[in-house]
């Protein structure tokens, strides 16, 4: 009788087995990742998906930050104002495939690494949006004042354009950052980079 | 037995992630990240107990990603950050006072919890500086069979944490905080 009941047992254990390993083994489709991997390299989702690749707008993104905290030294207007300059981040004028919230992305990235430059923060004021603090002061601070506005004379934006041109099986892609003097619309310094997809 | 056995099996299953959203040890790893970049920034060591007033409101993460975060979630991680900081300390050796948000005391006033009128103006000095981040996402995804499935994801997180001063607007303390996932598999995986 008790060995009836500890057969009983086993076979019972093996049905419940069973199916939950062949689950495991199965060939059947299953994500089977979800890791982290290293930014800059190239997956195969970039090489599948029809916009620009992910590590290109990040080492693009890092071209700009190093480019332009290098160059300001040599920007005499900005080098030699008794007071600081302001810097706003500007428009982005998206012309591909690319959503602009990835450049948006890549903008906040360059804005971040800006802001952890001793130097670049000795020239410039980096000021966030004004309706965003606007926003948010009415949110969480109860009370609307209003934010300050800047002279356009003192005032430089970083704005960017992105390109996109596909002739045959090549994609090409052409982005560029300018630091642009808002009262005269000069740009005053301009990073780029080029980019060819299969 | 059975059940145990049953329930190992399908947990033993359940280990591998098949997807890119976020995961709870990365919003740990934001948290932490941003509190000792927050503690260590040149814009808190340059302070002293004589520098000017200082009163910081904290707002909620702003998700522009492709994940859902839920409010919770979005609340908790910048408490986080926030809690990291000594209140006591900063007080008297930064003259840096920390306020809960005005809608946090208007709901207080909503519910009578404090003789006040709910429309009546939020009391206390109004904050000098915003505390709040972002978090947006780059996704990529394509297909390794036939094309015609999405089976391959890739998600790179940006989290940009920052304190911006008012009525100024200058981004006092910032950092961001990025990680990259894939996942392979289709969306019923």
């Amino acid at each position: 009788m008790a060995r009836q009941g500890l057969r009983i047992i086993l076979l019972a254990l093996l049905a419940g087995i069973g199916p939950v390993l062949t689950a495991c083994a199965s060939d059947d489709p299953k994500g089977d990742a979800g890791g982290r991997i290293d930014i800059y390299r190239t997956s195969d989702m970039d090489r599948t998906s029809n916009r620009a690749h992910a590590p290109s707008l990040w080492e693009f993104s890092d071209l700009v930050a190093e480019a332009l905290v290098a160059d300001l030294t040599q920007i005499d207007r900005i080098v030699r104002k008794p007071t600081r300059a302001v810097l706003e981040m500007g428009d982005l004028d998206n012309r591909t495939n690319t959503p602009t919230a990835d450049f948006e992305a890549v903008q906040s990235r360059i804005r971040g690494k800006l802001l952890t430059s001793r130097l670049v923060r000795d020239h410039f004021m980096i000021v966030e949006d004004a309706a965003r603090v606007d926003r948010q002061a009415d949110r969480v601070v109860g009370e609307h004042q209003g934010t300050n506005l800047y002279d356009p004379e003192d005032t430089y934006l970083l704005m960017g354009n992105f390109y996109e041109s596909g002739r045959g099986n090549t994609r090409r892609y052409y982005f560029e950052f300018s630091l642009v003097h808002l009262a005269s619309r000069e740009i005053v310094d301009n990073w780029h980079y080029d980019l060819a997809q299969d | 037995m059975i059940s145990c056995v049953l329930l190992l099996g399908l947990w033993g299953c359940a280990t591998s992630p098949t997807t890119t959203r976020l995961h709870d040890d990365d919003l740990d790893q934001i948290a932490l990240e941003m509190s000792a970049s927050l503690a260590a920034s040149d814009w808190l060591r340059d302070r002293d107990a004589k520098s000017s007033r200082m009163t910081i409101v904290v707002d909620r993460v702003e998700n522009l990603s492709s994940d859902i975060v839920t409010r919770a979630e979005q609340w908790m991680l910048v408490a986080r950050v926030r809690a990291a900081l000594p209140m006591q300390t900063l007080a008297t050796t930064k003259n840096i006072r920390v306020q809960i948000p005005a809608s946090r005391w208007q709901m207080l006033a909503a519910e009578g919890n404090v003789e006040a009128n709910p429309e009546a103006s939020v009391p206390g000095i109004a904050a000098t500086h915003l505390m709040s981040a972002t978090l947006r996402s780059i996704r990529r995804s394509g297909t390794s069979r036939d094309g015609q499935i999405t089976d391959l994801r890739s998600e790179i997180y940006l989290v940009t944490f920052q304190i911006v001063a008012r009525p100024s607007r200058e981004v006092a303390w910032a950092d961001t905080f990025s990680f990259r996932r894939e996942a392979r598999g289709t969306v019923i995986d």
